[in-house]
């Protein structure tokens, strides 16, 4: 009993990343109608600027004095990090494309996804080359600003696997035999607050009902006086933000993080959307949450290596029986 | 004293296929004017060239004596000028009071707004009735309503309607257009698009037929009831 109530704990856990990062392909479907490839990517870019930041905050005794200051840090960077690139990408690789064919703007969100990766790996290589740059003898930055250069790009990315310090070490509180560490309870505290605090937005404020309003008919939204521009950065700035604090989560959960580690919860997070309903809001949720059960439930009866299987076979059976999904509306027309 | 709305040889094209080749007119505060004329006319193609969904190659549009040729459509609504499109599109998912609250979406005089939806609700009282239904499940002749209402939440200087009648049982259609004079009534122009000519003819003050992109016939609603040409192509009189 005890072991299900855990393993239970930990299919909510997983399922926070999931539903976290699902929310993000959910809602950029729901206003363009395409599926941002990149988006994993992005999810990993927060969790690099989470890294950093707490890092940083480690280092310098912040963390150890103001744990719960330097965990609010850590989150809002990772959301910011995040939030900036996404818009950024919709802007440079999607915007440009919106009246384009479906398959280039496929094609240009795979590329955005390489790219982000390979950046993020090459910072450090990028820091040492500007912090090198120079016309004869004579360095064009002072030398603080050249190893200060150096410092922070080493510190953000690079080729190796970076190590998240443990804020929350593996503590935790024991309910009647049960035992849930500090940082699954922050995790999925911290999933549900912005889950609800998206939902109101969604339902309830001007931003919100000019989403769906974009989300069903960009036109007409105009001829309200919608800059639909600015709600589509909207969508992304807030899908990835929300991305951005699954990666900082699933640092301070795994204690490390490396550039390809938004491949397979990206995956796994556009399965869970695609199995709640894509362009559904409260389906990515729940396809979030019943996907990282069904990966836990797996993992009882099967080795462990198959719960990427169960999880594709999931979508794969989704697809056939009802492409839909489970909240979603039919004929495709699933809006915000 | 200048036209609220000058329309100048306007041509736009779709690609390569130029579905305006030079219409002008010009609509004065307080008529009603519209535009007659049959299908691929370019009269759905004028109306989105004025609200910005459409940016004309050549000539230009002057609202309020200020020109607005090559604004976007969101900045055209808050110059005064606002749109129900044809075939109403209505926010279906939103219920009939957040697409009214869509409407004024450029406005930030939150009492003023309340006070405009109260407006709208005695103009149409079936409206109130389905305040928090979702538009979708509004019957046509509400949802048309939905969409006036809608459009007069931006409180324009200049409504456009693009085929109001269209869908409608012959019924409703008077009460619409009935509607639609009171809007005038109340300070509102209004350019109306519109194929049948008959209904349209009888409220407008004055109007222009559009014929393959250009402004063929022009003149007061009387003079246009009777001449020939639009008794016999559009009112199908032998």
């Amino acid at each position: 009993m005890q072991k299900i109530i855990e393993q239970l704990i930990n299919g909510l856990t997983v399922g926070s990343f999931y539903a976290l990062i699902a929310l993000g392909y959910t809602m950029v479907y729901g206003v363009l109608s395409m599926i941002n490839f990149a988006h994993g990517d992005i999810f990993m870019v927060g969790a690099y600027f989470g890294c950093f930041t707490i890092t940083q905050l480690s280092k310098s005794g912040f963390a150890e004095s103001n744990p719960a200051l330097a965990i609010i840090y850590t989150f809002a960077a990772g959301a910011l990090g995040a939030a900036l690139t996404g818009v950024t990408v919709e802007r440079l690789a999607y915007r440009p494309l919106r009246k384009a064919s479906r398959l280039s703007t496929l094609i240009s969100a795979i590329g955005t996804s390489i790219f982000l990766e390979e950046f993020v790996r090459l910072v450090p290589k990028f820091g040492s080359m500007i912090s090198s740059i120079h016309f004869g003898e004579q360095y064009i930055f002072p030398a603080s600003w050249r190893s200060a250069i150096v410092k922070v790009t080493q510190t953000f990315g690079g080729a190796m696997v970076k190590a998240y310090p443990g804020i929350l070490g593996t503590e935790g509180i024991k309910l009647g035999g049960v035992s849930i560490s500090y940082s699954r309870i922050l995790i999925m505290a911290v999933a549900i607050v912005f889950m609800v605090l998206l939902y109101l937005l969604v339902r309830f404020t001007k931003l919100g009902k000019a989403m769906r309003a974009v989300s069903e008919d960009k036109e007409t939204a105009s001829l309200m006086g919608i800059n639909v521009n600015r709600i589509i950065s909207s969508t992304f700035f807030i899908g990835s933000a929300l991305a951005g604090i699954a990666g900082v989560m699933m640092g301070i959960f795994y204690l490390q993080i490396r550039t390809t580690m938004g491949f397979t919860p990206g995956i796994k997070a556009f399965t869970a959307a695609v199995v709640g309903g894509i362009g559904n809001i409260p389906g990515a949720m729940l396809g979030g949450y019943l996907l990282g059960l069904a990966e836990v439930i797996s993992v009882q009866f099967l080795p462990a290596v198959y719960k990427d299987i169960v999880a594709f076979a999931i979508l794969i059976v989704m697809l056939i029986v009802k492409p839909t999904g489970i909240l979603g509306g039919s004929g495709g027309k699933n809006k915000l | 004293m200048a036209p609220l709305l000058q329309v100048n040889g306007i041509k736009t094209y779709y690609g390569n296929i130029c579905a305006l080749k030079g219409v002008t007119f010009e609509v004065n505060a307080g008529e009603i004017v519209c535009l007659i004329g049959s299908n691929g006319a370019g009269k759905t193609t004028t109306l989105k060239s004025i609200t910005g969904l459409l940016h004309p190659q050549e000539g230009s549009i002057f609202f309020n004596n200020e020109e607005i040729t090559l604004l976007d459509a969101h900045r055209i609504v808050e110059k005064g000028i606002s749109m129900v499109p044809e075939g109403r599109h209505v926010f279906s998912k939103l219920t009939t009071l957040e697409n009214l609250e869509m409407g004024a979406f450029t406005r930030k005089d939150r009492t003023a707004i309340q006070q405009d939806i109260e407006n709208v609700f005695q103009l149409f009282p079936r409206l109130k009735e389905r305040a928090k239904q979702s538009a979708g499940t509004l019957s046509g002749g509400e949802q048309q309503m939905l969409a006036i209402a809608r459009a007069l939440m931006a409180k324009p200087k200049l409504l456009l309607l693009d085929e109001p009648s269209m869908g409608l049982a012959p019924i409703l259609l008077e009460s619409i257009f009935d509607n639609i004079k009171e809007i005038n009534a109340q300070g509102t122009t209004v350019l109306l698009v519109e194929q049948n000519t008959k209904l349209a003819l009888a409220i407008a003050d004055r109007g222009y037929v559009l014929q393959t992109g250009l402004v063929s016939l022009s003149g007061m609603s009387k003079e246009l009831r009777e001449s020939e040409m639009v008794q016999k192509t559009y009112l199908g009189v032998a």
